[in-house]
């Protein structure tokens, strides 16, 4: 009788939850300008191309399509997409030209996220990022706006008619938003200011990473540094890749090897792994309707756009963790997807050692940026950047990797996919 | 006792069952120098940004680092491939260093190749490439030396390591098809003496050099087919014949952007069979009998047109080679038992970028694009900016990036999905035919 008594309530335990759903979570990772040579490089360096990398351990990839439209004439493709195409692809499943939030090419209509659906639905939202909290990635979940930089109110792009990005992302009421941009907090709205604002919409404002160790709340706004988070990495000699310089003879002088190292500025900020684990924590408590998380690392690609490739590295090594954080979380809780991609490919070469060429080398054979570095295990590899020799290293129109852990497998990528058809599959996931 | 009857009766039927068992075939397809980027550039191109090429389809998939020993420390690793390096890794399963063709980086000693090894197992095999038949990739499969470059006697590539020619040891290799480019091997010398066109008719091959000659060959025949003097000129051209190049400047040095402009069929490629002819060719051939084979087709100036900034002849390649790989698809469905297995043996240095454009609207200047440019006009009309920076003068530099691997038909597919090393495929062939 004892036993029958014990067995009944589980019975109606898990009869309940076939009638209810379990809340479902989905954590979108996404490495901005992580196209497979950001990828290989960062491979070659910290395990000289062998076993180490999580990415390289996971299942399931896929390979997505990106391109983006033309703002002049929303008929023309371009073949390259920026942060805000791609989040904007990721965010919406639709495509959009460059520089536009969640906003039709040419026309400026707005397009519903996924973020602002699972918010309608009663589930909880956070966006983690490396970059300024109203950058185009996290902007692109969260805000509306013809263009990427209105992010605060004053800044010199917005209109008469714009409402900055930080206003539209704490009006969404999201539950978790970690990342960078102190120079949010004193720009106006509406008779005070955005801290004002933050502080009586209720969120919990933490600015150092002891602030966000003790955090609790139900809203959490971290914020840990003026713009873009320091990278982790930076190069022995402090200097991004250069232009080769040639000796009398116009021979190309080529730079001792050297390392990347820890970066100072890194050191009292948060890394990536423990805001999304913060995140994560915040976001599941007291949650019976499930979650949507969207992290991104968002400095492998800024430090590409300038020839940094320390920084790019020590940034994708970082993405890489979490990755791994975010999969072991998902192991562990059930009705928890993983999908990890990209917004777009940047312009990354490993490109042959100086001895592979016979003849001399003179300086019209590397007309780009170039930086020799020394692997851990003590190869010498050749980083080149050329399609800019000014300051801003371009994207590329290149397929980005598609990873995923969890998915059912009706929804698994397979194949080549357009970077499109990832939303609708998070938004079948998450709401159905 | 019945019992152990009936066991010793399965057992016995089941070991006959795997012996009996009729030979396997590969196709194994190498694009030269086919990284993602030479694929996506392909697919802008053709089909607007849609998946719209067959490879897209492609449910087995992989990817695969490339990396190769360095010349001078071959315990050093160089993080950017090769054709010759990568072309021994697929055929022998080892890593070596830039020009070694099946040889060791260390002391020059050979590895045998998986084409060696099918042939001891009598399977049929065949190289068909869009090279000169003798460079790196094929002779990979069929051949050993330390400069790639020693095709034929008194080539002055031979004198460094005292190599055997490559066309004498392609041919001494009695491989049934070779497909390719390499007129100009014909009235080289052999090593015996005499032409390497009497050496090739001597070891019983018929020799091909017109493309009709090759529709009308009957199967079943040993044939050595080389269709122009070197490499065979690509599908495609770019507008006005010309490639990617510095963007012209105004007195300013600001840069003055070009119109775009359609890729264009190469004059030059009329009468020069098809990769898919000469694949379809091969595999008639080889499928003759049932003795399984192994057959290499490269698609080889994916590559060659990259290295001189020709985004319109490596696109017209890739295509060719997208619709060869379909081909041997179709094949393996009907043949049964048949892998296709379709990779790259490094990555190349084209990039897809967007129109430059200054944030302000102020005009662009030449710093700001120091490389090679060409905008081309997609089929759709749409306007594709093609970009190579590695070189100013006529070499683009191959890339350290992974390379995709895609099958079809492997019962052991699950052995190239994920991020594999490229030493990995060999075995996994090795695998797929004998296991």
């Amino acid at each position: 009788m004892k036993k029958l008594l014990l067995a009944l309530p589980l019975l109606a335990l898990s009869a309940c939850a076939e009638v209810t759903d379990e809340p479902k979570n989905v954590i979108l990772l996404i490495g901005d300008g992580m196209g497979e040579a950001e990828i290989s490089v960062t491979r070659n360096y910290e395990f000289d191309s062998g076993p180490g990398m999580f990415l390289d351990t996971m299942e399931t990839k896929s390979s997505a399509i990106v391109i983006s439209k033309r703002n002049d004439n929303a008929e023309n493709i371009a073949f390259v997409g920026d942060s805000a195409s791609g989040g904007t692809a990721l965010a919406t499943g639709e495509l959009t030209s460059v520089r536009r939030i969640a906003t039709t090419a040419q026309y400026g209509a707005p397009i519903k996220t996924i973020a602002e659906e699972a918010k309608e639905k009663g589930i909880k939202v956070g966006l983690v990022t490396t970059a300024v909290i109203t950058d185009a990635t996290p902007a692109s979940f969260a805000s509306h706006a013809d263009d990427r930089y209105c992010m605060k109110a004053g800044d010199s792009v917005c209109t008469a008619t714009s409402v900055p990005i930080i206003d539209q992302m704490l009006a969404l009421d999201m539950e978790v938003l970690l990342g960078g941009g102190y120079q949010l907090l004193p720009a106006a709205k509406d008779q005070g200011t955005i801290r004002d604002y933050a502080l009586s919409s209720g969120y919990n404002i933490v600015t150092d990473k002891a602030g966000l160790e003790k955090a609790g709340g139900d809203k959490l706004w971290g914020i840990f540094s003026d713009y873009h988070l320091p990278r982790p990495w930076i190069a022995e000699d402090g200097k991004p890749a250069e232009k080769v310089t040639v000796d009398t003879d116009g021979q190309v002088v080529f730079p001792d090897a050297q390392r990347c190292i820890a970066n100072t500025a890194h050191k009292d900020i948060p890394s990536l792994e423990m805001m999304t684990e913060k995140a994560l924590n915040n976001l599941s408590q007291n949650n019976d309707k499930g979650f949507f998380l969207m992290v991104e690392g968002a400095s492998i690609d800024k430090a590409a756009h300038d020839a940094d490739i320390c920084g790019s590295m020590g940034s994708m090594l970082e993405f890489d963790r979490t990755a791994k954080l975010a999969v072991e979380y998902a192991k562990t809780h059930p009705n928890t997807v993983v999908i990890i991609t990209a917004d777009h490919g940047g312009s990354t070469q490993n490109i042959h050692h100086p001895y592979y060429e016979d003849y001399n080398r003179t300086a019209e054979n590397l007309p780009g940026l170039y930086e020799m570095l020394l692997t851990n295990g003590g190869n010498e590899m050749t980083v080149y950047y050329g399609t800019d020799n000014i300051d801003d290293q371009a994207h590329t129109g290149i397929n980005v990797p598609v990873y995923s852990y969890g998915l059912p497998e009706d929804l698994i990528f397979k194949a080549t996919i357009r970077q499109t058809e990832i939303k609708p599959v998070m938004a079948k996931y998450l709401f159905e | 006792m019945k019992r152990s009857l009936l066991i010793a009766t399965a057992i016995f039927t089941a070991s006959i069952t795997a012996t009996l068992a009729a030979p396997k075939n590969i196709i194994l397809l190498i694009g030269d120098g086919m990284g993602e980027a030479e694929i996506a550039v392909t697919r802008a191109y053709a089909f607007d940004g849609d998946a719209g090429l067959y490879v897209d389809e492609m449910k087995d998939r992989g990817s695969v680092i490339v990396k190769q020993l360095m010349v001078d420390d071959p315990t050093k690793i160089e993080f950017t491939g090769e054709s010759a390096s990568g072309g021994t890794t697929l055929s022998t399963g080892n890593r070596t260093s830039a020009g070694r063709v099946a040889v060791s980086a260390f002391d020059g000693n050979h590895y045998k190749t998986i084409l060696e090894e099918v042939q001891e197992r009598g399977y049929k095999t065949g190289l068909v490439t869009t090279s000169i038949i003798t460079d790196a990739t094929p002779a990979s499969f069929a051949a050993h030396a330390q400069n790639r470059y020693c095709f034929v006697k008194g080539a002055k590539a031979c004198s460094q390591f005292a190599d055997t020619p490559i066309v004498d040891q392609m041919l001494d290799h009695n491989v049934d098809v070779m497909l390719g480019g390499g007129k100009n091997l014909l009235p080289g010398t052999a090593v015996q003496g005499g032409s390497v066109e009497q050496k090739a008719k001597g070891l019983g091959y018929t020799v091909v050099t017109e493309r009709e000659d090759l529709i009308k060959l009957a199967v079943g025949t040993k044939t050595f087919g080389v269709f122009s003097n070197g490499h065979l000129p690509t599908e495609w051209v770019g507008p006005g014949g010309k490639g990617a190049d510095f963007l012209e400047v105004n007195g300013n040095r600001e840069v003055i952007f070009p119109k775009p402009a359609a890729c264009e069929i190469n004059p030059a490629h009329a009468g020069i069979p098809k990769l898919e002819e000469m694949s379809k060719y091969a595999i008639d051939n080889l499928r003759v009998g049932g003795h399984g084979f192994f057959l290499v087709i490269e698609g080889a100036s994916i590559d060659k047109a990259a290295h001189v900034s020709n985004p319109c002849g490596t696109i017209g390649e890739m295509l060719a080679f997208d619709r060869t790989v379909k081909m041997a698809v179709d094949y393996a469905k009907e043949l049964g038992d048949t892998a296709v297995i379709v990779t790259a043996d490094h990555g190349q240095s084209t990039q897809v970028i967007y129109k430059p454009e200054t944030y302000d609207g102020s005009p662009i200047r030449r710093d700001l694009i120091p490389g090679f440019y060409q905008s081309l006009l997609t089929r759709g009309g749409h306007e594709l900016g093609v970009y190579y920076g590695t070189n100013n003068i006529n070499d683009q530099s191959h890339t350290g990036v992974n390379v995709p691997v895609l099958t079809y038909g492997m019962d052991n597919a699950e052995d190239l999905t994920g991020v594999i090393q490229q030493t990995e495929i060999y075995p996994a062939m090795k695998k797929f035919l004998f296991n």
